[in-house]
Formats: C-alpha cells, structure tokens, sequence
C-alpha cells in the first residue's frame, strides 16, 4: 500500500568529515558544528551521536502540550527527519498558555502547520513532514513505520491503544507521555525485547467517566511541558544511541508538580499474554495489524450505558431570555466553582454537581413551589442534577439543552468560550 | 497443638515444632502448614500485629478521593517469619475490598484498571504486607 505520507525526503545524515584546501579537517560545517556544539561537547555524545542522530527519523504524534516542547528540542537537537501528526485541531487560544509552539498569530490556523513553522524559525535546517489527519487504527502501520522512534503526545485513550499497538506490531520504540491537571506519567515502551507495550501495563481501557481531558479538568502549562521535554530526552538517547544511557524502560516515572514529586515506579517486563505483544491463549485475541480492531468499542468497554435523557420538559437556551421566568425561578448553575468564577449567567447561584446532594434538603424547603432551573457548561451534568432532584422528591426541576454552550450560540454570543 | 498431615509423620512433626520452639520461645503460637510437599511454618504471636500500610492516590484516583494524595490502614493479622507463607488476609482482593473500598467506595470503578505497586514495585497482586509498606494505585493517564 501507498504510504500515507506520499514521498518522504531520504535521511541523508550530516555531512561527513571534509578536507578543505587551507588544511583545516572538520566533521561537520561550520553552521552544523555551532549550532549543535554544545550537547557535541558531551562526553557521551560527540561528532559520532551528532551522526547517529542525524540519521535517525522520530515521529511526534500529537502537537498539543506535549508534541509542541518535544518537537521543539528534538527539531533544535537535529534529529534527522521529523514527522508531524495531529488530527487537523486548528490552534485554540485555549491552547496557547501550554502549547508553546504555537503563537497568538496563529490561532485558527491548522497545528501541525503552525507547530512546523516554530521548528523551522528555531532550525532552519530541520527536515519536517507534517500529516492533519492524526493517527487511525487503518493506517496505524503505515504511518509509523518509515520511522525509527515513535513519540505518543496524544490526549485520548483511543490514540494511545492505537499507537501502542502499532509500535508493538512493529517493534517500534515508543516514548509514551501524558499529562493533566498537576500530574503527568512517562514510560518508554517495546524499545526491547523484554520492554513491555502500553497493553501489557493498562489491558484494560479506563471507563470514559474517569478519563479527564485538559478542556474540562484543566491543566498547570509547564506540566505538559515536563513530560513532552522529558520525552524529548528519552528520544534522543534512544536516537544518538547514547553511551552508558539507561532509557525510562519498564518504568514509569510518576511527575506530581502540586507536591514537586517525582516516583520511578519498576514495571513488569512483557506480558506473555498481552494481545498486542504477547500470545494470548486464544490466538484469534491477537491483535496483529491495528487496522483489524475494533478501538471504538474496546475503550467504551467499560462503560455504564446512561439511559439515553429524552429532552422533553427540557428548556431550549432561548428560554432564558424570558427575565421574568429567571426571576421566578430558583435558577442553579452546577459546574464545578472554578468554572463558574470565570463566567456565569445572571442571577444564577453556584451548587457544584458534587456538593448537590448535600443541598437537596435546604433546596427543597427554600424553593416552594417556585420553578427550578439548572444549568451547566454542555448539558449533560445539569440533566444528571435534575434526575437526581427527582430520586429526592423536588419535582418542578429542569435544564437548558446544551447548557452554555447553546446559551453563547443560539442567544448571547458575548458569553465567553473557554 | 499438632495437626496430622499427610506428607510428614506425627514424630517428625513434632521434633519440628520443637525446634521451632526454641527458636522463638513461649509467647508465641506455632502452626505447621503444607504446601504440595513443602513444610513451611507460621509463627503467630499471641497478641496479633497490627501494621500500618500507607496508600498513595494517583490522578483520577487522587481526583476521587478528594484530592488525597495517600490514606494509612492499620491492618491486623498474624506475622510471619516465613516469607514464602501466604495470607489471604493480605490478598490485593481483602485489601480493597475489605480496607480501600470501605473508606474510598468512590475508587470502586477505577480500582480495577489502575497498576498497583508496593513500594515502587509493579505488582499484580499483594501477598505480603510489612509494617510501613507503600502501595500505590496508579490509573492512566490520557491528557496531553
């Protein structure tokens, strides 16, 4: 099959040792000596890691918080051929406090673009091929493979199921790094044969109800910023073969930025069972090309399927418009404070989702037979709250469809997005 | 008091137990156990031990609990001298349910796909506990 990267330049490595007529023997050219002189100073890694680095190629998955200061350092360090994936997210000004190699200029512009524009400005020099289609379970093999070092700076269990199965099919080293909140996890995967795969320590998917991602429960920048730089490090000893070097194998490093602490935890070597590296009992387990498994219904797996709320009784957003109704009513805005400090709607009161079933009671005797009206940032926890007033006996609560959402879309487009 | 077994005569049995006698003196109790043809001895002290194990909270598992980073259990059970003994007491499964679960019932959905370790140590399962040991429970995870 045709790589989905069309015709990628040929690693060509940095130029060898020349003579030049006035006497002078230099391994490299002048630029090329001055700009990566200082890790060439290092006793372990010299001209000949230069070399080896040169011509390696890494592929960065990703070029969010953790892809932007990854590539960012491995594009400066002279990695030889770099690629870019990111599924075709445009730049957010969201995004920007973590994401440093995007710029205010280029928000609303494609990430990979806006990502390899940075590296380029820092490394003229660098060889950089960008793909915005992001990592699929059907082109899994054929976009990793013209690499030699794999970078996992996705954001959702999927991708990582996907990669890791890939680089495991491959035996492809995988530097895997996450982040969220104050917290972030580095391990290096399948870079031998006794490094387990990402399956082998997390088999199972978590349940989608306790995947965060760093648009809800939010995220300290430099904290992505640790991981994706630690990744960068893990990268290039793998890739200059750094002597002496020992890779973040069968470990995992444990990055806590709240309390500053940092715990390697020793993992298990290769599962003899794992469905991706191993051999599963039952053969037909064995997951040998990425493009065969189902990944959708594998990380819902653990998922209790909510009954489906209907939206009947349901307010659409346009209802707020009418100010009486909100003055008659006892109107409740459930997200988490934070949220609500940053915006709210007038007249609304904060009652945190997870503090609601200690205020049923005082809600039920403040609220008469007044109308209650909930609300929150998409529509889903406020129609958790209403069931959950129902279980509790206080009949006259309902919600707005789409929360706040559909309040900037459909009325106010002054209400801030974050 | 002497159990009989199959694979070790009533004397040598006792002569066993003897030595063991000496070994730790009165205050303690003694029971002998076979596993498949090896003997292995306990020694339960009369007045049962209790150790404290500490349990740290990762990410989401942290978010749970309420932004705890770690819990200690007091545990009670018998001691041994014999690490290869094993305690069901002890069981990753008698931990949390019997000890986690109860003051974090919250961690129940996320328990199962978080790597365990005991003290820095990747373990699937927790089959000796000392006092001060570490366990953490770590999920996965996804940001980025």
């Amino acid at each position: 099959m045709k790589s989905p990267w069309g015709e990628l330049q040929e690693l060509k490595g940095a130029s060898t040792a020349q003579e030049e007529e006035n006497g002078v023997r230099q391994a490299f050219s002048n630029d090329v000596l001055e700009r990566y002189s200082r890790q060439m100073l290092l006793l372990r890694f010299g001209v000949e890691g230069q070399k080896r680095l040169s011509q390696k190629s890494v592929l960065v998955i990703g070029a969010g918080g953790l892809g932007c200061p990854a590539a960012m350092y491995l594009a400066s360090a002279g990695v030889g051929r770099l690629g870019l994936l990111d599924r075709g997210d445009s730049v957010d000004r969201s995004n920007l406090h973590r994401q440093i190699g995007h710029t205010d200029a280029s928000v609303g512009a494609d990430k990979c673009l806006s990502l390899r524009d940075s590296l380029m400005r820092i490394n003229p020099g660098s060889s950089i091929c960008t793909l915005s289609t992001g990592i699929t379970a059907k082109f899994a093999l054929q976009l990793i493979l013209p690499f030699d070092i794999v970078l996992d700076c996705t954001d959702n269990v999927e991708s990582r199921y996907i990669i890791s199965d890939a680089c495991a099919a491959l035996r492809k080293p995988l530097v895997s790094g996450s982040a969220i909140g104050f917290e972030g996890q580095l391990s290096v995967y399948c870079d031998s044969e006794e490094s387990p795969c990402y399956r082998c320590i997390f088999p199972s998917p978590p349940p989608p109800d306790c995947v965060g991602s760093c648009d809800t429960a939010g995220v300290l920048g430099p904290v992505p910023g640790v991981i994706g730089t630690m990744q960068a490090v893990e990268a290039l000893k793998l890739a200059a073969e750094i002597e002496g070097a020992e890779v973040c194998s069968r470990r995992m490093v444990l990055y806590d930025g709240l309390s500053c602490e940092t715990r390697v935890i020793r993992l298990r070597s290769r599962s003899k069972t794992c469905r991706a590296c191993g051999n599963p009992e039952d053969s037909s387990q064995r997951i040998v090309n990425p493009a065969e498994f189902d990944y959708g219904s594998f990380t819902l797996a653990g998922s209790c399927a909510t009954p489906q709320s209907t939206d009947q009784g349901r307010l659409r957003a346009t209802a707020l418009l009418d100010k009486g109704r909100l003055k008659d009513a006892l109107c409740i805005d459930v997200r988490p404070k934070e949220q609500f400090d940053m915006c709210s709607i007038g007249g609304f009161q904060n009652i945190p989702i997870t503090k609601l079933s200690k205020e049923l009671i005082t809600i039920q005797n403040r609220v008469g037979d007044k109308e209650i009206i909930l609300i929150c940032r998409r529509g889903v926890d406020s129609a958790t709250a209403v069931s959950m007033m129902r279980k509790a006996g206080i009949e006259n609560a309902t919600d707005v469809i789409g929360g706040l959402d559909a309040w900037r879309q459909e009325c106010n487009p002054e209400f801030p997005t974050y | 008091m002497i159990t009989p077994s199959p694979i070790c005569s009533r004397s040598i049995h006792i002569e066993i137990l003897l030595i063991v006698k000496q070994c730790f003196g009165n205050e303690v109790g003694y029971s002998l156990l076979y596993f498949n043809d090896e003997i292995e001895f306990c020694v339960q002290r009369s007045d049962e031990m209790t150790m404290i194990v500490k349990v740290l909270f990762f990410a989401k598992a942290k978010e749970l609990c309420g932004g705890v980073t770690s819990s200690s259990f007091e545990l009670t059970g018998p001691t041994t001298t014999c690490a290869t003994l094993f305690f069901p007491a002890f069981s990753k499964e008698a931990l949390v349910n019997e000890h986690i679960l109860k003051r974090f019932p919250q961690l129940e959905s996320i328990i199962p796909i978080c790597v365990l370790s005991l003290n820095l140590e990747y373990v699937e399962d927790v089959r000796e506990l000392s006092d001060g040991d570490e366990i953490a429970l770590i999920p996965p995870i996804s940001g980025g």
